[in-house]
């Protein structure tokens, strides 16, 4: 996982960001699955989109049910899919992870964020936090 | 004991999906768990020991993770599941700290108390907590302060520093609601803190019944999340404006003048600042104070309401709020707007290359002309008492009043040749060089503007600025001609 940058395809890109601009102003997260690439690199192949299990304060917070996204994560296995991270918006806020983001990020997957202005998605950004308690650093996505 | 750990955190357990321990509790599944892989410790728990913010742990369907739950047994368990909490958020924009807005606590009477904002979903708990933690600075107990005053009170605004440094009038009253007939001839800013104290004990409050100037003005502005801005004069705009800039501490600005009034936001995060909008003030005696122009009663309500809203905003840290934008209301004809304010790069305070760091060595009087300047040659003064006994004794005298039709219907003076600023230029054939010429005005402020307009515009005779003008003239004036508009 040294490699810092992400091939994302124009299918999933798009899925991502329209998800975001049509939970506008609320903010939508979603699951990325895919594999490891022979050459390291996470390789992302779908994007499913999860409900935001947050009841309170939808426009600035998300959050997944652990229970539902691990019986999600069996049946990827079942294809040979994992978990290589997650996607969130930003609703009228910069993709740089906020201080909630950082407090919930699990080492070694994806984070991806969308920001989201006026219900335009306006950049799509990438971080990941090498070990537990590190910093996110940005992973550029191609 | 079967543990099932995810896929998300299997790096922690060298990739280990599913484990067979001996425990039959989580406390000493967690221990297992760790001395079978010393690595995960760093993975499960943070430096001060607690379970990290992103793991969760289910007996079967049901959440064990608080540490409330860890000495339960696990009889008739199949499997605990080590799973992701998968969570985060925008960043919320409060100028309040996450760990100032938990050391908080609302006890019930405050939950009843503030009930309708925690009804709010954008507010709820969490933001009334960010309320209390606030500390907030109003300079200017008056028209503006009134309301703003009241409203952050009762919001729940833990910490008010009031300062104004002048005493309740009759006339006040009109437009000053936080004060009461009772509170006139005392301190503005004491009496604000008594209506303060009336509304919420808990929230604390000091008044500082002083004059803002460049030597306290940081002083009186330091540990303050928020600076209100509820004065009546440039100076003292230009002087909050600095150094809450310099200081690092938003100020919402309100304004107000006869039936119009604005509000913004300056000094918040690299926005704009007062001088980037007004790079200077207007010359002295163009534009009337509030005291001199007049305002409409519930102007003062409308605009420092807006301010006070745009305070909890930030406080909150929710919403679109006014810093980078103006807003304008006319309540005559009632109509608003708000207007985009560019920061200015060149700006002298918050541009690219400041050149004002430091406010004790900036000169406000002259920068708002109210220094005297050696090149331009003093205006003379007469007293009431000069003027009243120039009349007394017959002595010639052109009085002339350069107050709109509409104040010389409160107060005339007497056989006073009414002549507007506007027109004093053309006029000024109208007056006999060779006799003195007093300027009369509300104030005394104007009558000096006029006295040098018309020496501008050539006129040769002596002229006189009566001071402290129809104010300071009040108790000379004829007895016959006051009382009974």
């Amino acid at each position: 996982m040294k490699n810092h940058c992400l091939d994302l395809s124009y299918a999933i890109r798009q899925r991502m960001l329209s998800h975001a601009e049509r939970e506008y102003p609320r903010e939508c997260c979603g699951v990325l699955y895919g594999s490891t690439g022979t050459d390291g690199k996470p390789v992302i192949s779908v994007y499913e989109s999860a409900p935001n299990e947050c009841a309170k304060d939808r426009d600035c917070r998300f959050c997944l049910d652990p229970v539902e996204l691990y019986r999600s994560e069996r049946e990827f296995q079942k294809r040979g899919l994992e978990i290589m991270g997650f996607f969130h918006s930003h609703p009228d806020a910069p993709a740089t992870p906020s201080e909630e983001d950082e407090r919930y990020i699990i080492p070694g997957l994806l984070y991806l964020i969308a920001g989201v202005e006026d219900g335009r998605s306006v950049e799509i950004r990438s971080w990941r936090s090498l070990s537990p308690g590190e910093a996110p650093e940005e992973v550029t996505v191609y | 004991m079967k543990v099932i750990i995810s896929a998300t955190l299997r790096s922690f357990f060298e990739r280990a999906s599913e484990l067979e321990l001996q425990g039959n509790t989580v406390e000493e599944a967690l221990k297992e768990l760790t001395e079978k892989y010393p690595e995960a410790k760093r993975g499960l728990y943070d430096a001060g020991g607690n379970l990290r913010g992103f793991i969760r742990i289910f007996a079967d369907d049901e959440d064990v993770t608080d540490a409330s739950r860890w000495r339960d047994s696990l009889d008739g368990v199949s499997q605990l599941l080590l799973l992701p909490m998968v969570a985060g958020g925008a960043p919320e924009d409060s100028i309040i700290s996450e760990e100032r807005r938990k050391e908080v606590t609302l006890d019930d009477k405050e939950i009843e108390r503030f009930n309708k904002h925690l009804l709010l979903r954008e507010i709820s708990v969490k933001g009334q907590k960010r309320i209390r933690a606030a500390r907030v600075a109003v300079i200017g107990a008056g028209a503006l302060g009134s309301p703003v005053i009241q409203y952050l009170a009762a919001a729940g605004v833990g910490f008010i520093r009031i300062i104004d440094r002048d005493e309740v009038t009759p006339g006040n009253l009109q437009s000053q609601v936080i004060h009461g007939f009772r509170d006139v001839k005392r301190p503005k800013a004491a009496s604000a803190r008594d209506t303060v104290r009336n509304i919420d004990r808990k929230t604390e409050v000091e008044a500082e019944n002083t004059e803002v100037t460049p030597d306290n003005v940081l002083s009186l502005i330091d540990g303050c999340d928020l600076v209100m801005d509820c004065s009546d004069n440039y100076k003292t705009r230009y002087l909050i404006n600095d150094a809450c800039v310099l200081s690092g501490i938003p100020c919402v600005f309100g304004s107000i003048y006869q039936y119009e009034g604005q509000v913004s936001i300056f000094g918040l995060e690299g926005g704009p600042c007062l001088r980037c909008l007004y790079p200077e003030p207007p010359e002295p005696g163009l534009v009337p104070t509030c005291a001199e122009g007049g305002t409409i009663s519930p102007l003062s309500g409308i605009i420092g309401s807006i301010q006070a809203n745009e305070a909890l905003k930030l406080i909150i840290g929710i919403g679109e709020h006014l810093s980078g934008r103006l807003f304008t209301m006319d309540t005559l004809n009632l109509r608003s707007g708000v207007v985009k304010i560019r920061k200015d790069h060149n700006c002298p305070l918050c541009g690219d290359r400041p050149r004002i760091t430091e406010v004790e060595e900036f000169d406000y009087e002259e920068f708002c002309g109210l220094a005297e300047t050696e090149t331009e040659d003093p205006v003379e003064s007469l007293t009431p008492e000069e003027l009243s006994s120039r009349i007394t004794n017959g002595e010639p005298v052109t009085i002339v009043d350069v107050r709109e039709p509409h104040e010389r219907v409160i107060v005339k003076f007497p056989n006073a040749l009414v002549i507007p600023i506007g027109q004093l230029a053309r006029r000024q054939k109208e007056l006999n060089p060779e006799i003195d010429t007093v300027f009369i005005c509300k104030e005394g402020k104007r009558s000096i503007l006029a006295v040098n307009t018309l020496r501008e515009a050539g006129y040769k005779g002596p002229m006189y600025n009566l001071r402290g003008g129809m104010d300071a003239m009040k108790d000379f004036i004829f007895p016959n001609e006051g009382g009974g508009l």
